[in-house]
């Protein structure tokens, strides 16, 4: 897996450990739970909005330095064989010894 | 353009914008043929409204209960360089009196074509205004096979996703990002194979009576002036699993009764059907909701025989166990769906309107005034024959020949009604 951020022009590669790339790594992808929508189908879908939040190590504020504050940007997320997984916007993040990243439709 | 989340307002300009203006309203876009179904105009002054927020054609305008023919339809830049479309009266419109027109709306850019089919409003909504980048191309494929052609206005200050809700819901699509597509429908395009090794059923296969119905009443065809459906469709199930048991749907973008029938068929057929919520736990990542899924290899299948493709619906992903838990949807069988009864408005303003209802090869017209009453006196022909006139109780009868086309669609019949203080309505009416 391996995450791409585009801050204004710049995209920016997140991987696993382990995969050979740089500090800092993409430590985690959650769940991600995606519902059809059908006004005439009672409940489907009904207020949910597909999300996928990821984690990144930030040890020595390594990783805040490059992102900075990435709130709408877009980011991808790339499965093993390079498909995309996830496309979205960061809606949401939080900062500490790991970086969360919420990724919205 | 920042790209903007499902849940954000559609970013629609307001006639605060126009710096000139009587109403402070969202500028409206509008989408498809509404030459048989007045819009509102945004009052910019007492001889000025905007019918659009990009270029269009106006065949008709008025104000109150008249039309008009001193209008003239502009299609001219604002004080901002964003070009709109106005409608210009020669005579000052009395404060009070809504304005409105007739047209057809936004035209895709590169073709020049009517932006009328559901699946290219979709990917107009979502990526010329609200500046995404999602492509509902399967939606536009069954739409265009199906004939299923919308219009209707976005106007409404709302999230971008309760804005594609409305004209997904009146096309019968299922959708999420990206994806949209008719359902239920026969089971087309690709089905991903689950054998034993990639999945098991979490759970039996459940049936509840939650959102079963055998009659299905459709409002459609919907006036945005009088905020009223102008016709009507039943359809009836057969087999009636349920007791007869009546749901009523409002499917405001759907025009013609031809799309009402086509729309509204396979959506009581759920209704209707012997339908099964179906769980699974998959090893793989890659499904998403819309996906068909055949589970013929699974060993723990109760209902051996049957054809066991489900829908996907909704989906959690686990990256770290490369494992997905899917809610799917299974008909087992579905009823057959008849149309049982039209209903007509006569025009939009007085609420008069004409009921069809059909057995046994007999269609009977029914003609009610605003209060309900029936019409004596009405003159009714179907497809070009003699008129009848309806009797007492507002009826009047003709036998017919049903036929289907070369899709398997109901033909459509003529009919044409005159009314005293009326104009002669003809409509187009599959039996």
């Amino acid at each position: 897996m391996r995450l791409v951020l585009d801050l204004g022009g710049n995209e920016i590669e997140f991987t696993e450990p382990l995969s050979g790339s740089l500090f800092p790594y993409l430590l985690e992808v959650g769940e991600l739970r995606i519902a059809a929508r059908a006004g005439y189908i009672s409940g489907l879908g009904v207020g949910e909005s597909p999300s996928l939040a990821v984690t990144l190590d930030n040890a020595g504020n390594r990783a805040a330095d490059i992102i900075g504050s990435p709130l709408r940007a877009r980011a991808t997320v790339y499965d093993d064989d390079g498909s995309t997984y996830w496309s979205g916007v960061i809606a949401a993040a939080s900062y500490g010894r790991v970086i969360g990243l919420t990724v919205d439709a | 353009m920042p790209t903007l989340l499902l849940y954000e307002n559609l970013p629609l300009r307001t006639s605060r914008q126009l710096g000139d203006f009587a109403e402070d309203s969202v500028l409206a876009v509008v989408y498809g043929d509404l030459t048989a179904a007045r819009f509102r105009l945004t009052r910019i002054s007492d001889t000025r409204g905007h019918a659009a927020d990009h270029p269009m054609e106006i065949t008709g305008a008025g104000s109150g209960n008249t039309e008009t023919l001193s209008y003239a339809a502009v299609i001219e830049a604002d004080d901002t360089g964003h070009v709109c479309t106005w409608v210009d009266f020669a005579a000052p419109v009395p404060d009070g009196d809504v304005m409105w027109a007739f047209g057809r709306g936004k035209r895709n850019p590169a073709t020049g074509a009517l932006i009328a089919n559901p699946g290219d409003i979709l990917t107009d909504i979502s990526n010329a205004i609200a500046g995404r980048s999602d492509n509902y191309q399967t939606a536009r494929e069954e739409c265009a096979a199906a004939g299923i052609l919308l219009a209707g206005r976005v106007s409404v200050a709302q999230s971008i996703r309760a804005t594609l809700d409305a004209p997904a819901q009146s096309a019968g699509l299922i959708w999420c990002p990206g994806m949209s597509r008719r359902y239920p429908a026969a089971v087309s395009g690709y089905v991903l194979e689950l054998d034993r090794q990639r999945a098991s059923l979490r759970g039996d296969p459940s049936a509840s009576v939650e959102d079963t119905a055998d009659i299905l009443r459709i409002r459609y065809d919907w006036c945005d002036v009088t905020d009223k459906p102008q016709r009507s469709i039943e359809l009836t199930a057969s087999p009636q699993r349920y007791g007869g048991v009546v749901q009523e749907l409002s499917l405001p973008w759907l025009r013609t009764p031809a799309n009402a029938v086509t729309v509204g068929t396979p959506i009581l057929q759920r209704l209707a059907g012997e339908r099964y919520a179906v769980s699974l736990a998959v090893s793989r990542t890659d499904i998403r909701p819309g996906q068909w899924l055949r589970l013929a290899a699974l060993p723990d299948w109760p209902f051996p025989g049957a054809d066991p493709t489900v829908m996907t619906l909704s989906v959690t992903v686990n990256r770290a166990t490369k494992a997905s838990e899917v809610d799917a949807e299974w008909m087992r069988t579905t009823p057959t769906v008849a149309v049982t009864a039209h209903s007509a408005a006569l025009d939009d303003l007085s609420g008069a309107a004409i009921e069809v209802t059909t057995r046994n090869g007999v269609a009977t017209f029914i003609a009610r005034d605003e209060n309900g009453r029936p019409i004596p006196g009405a003159r009714v022909s179907l497809d070009g024959g003699e008129a009848k006139t309806t009797d007492a109780q507002g009826r009047v009868s003709f036998a017919y020949t049903a036929s289907v086309d070369a899709f398997g669609r109901k033909t459509l019949h003529e009919i044409v009604i005159e009314v005293p203080g009326h104009d002669t309505q003809r409509l187009f009416i599959p039996l």
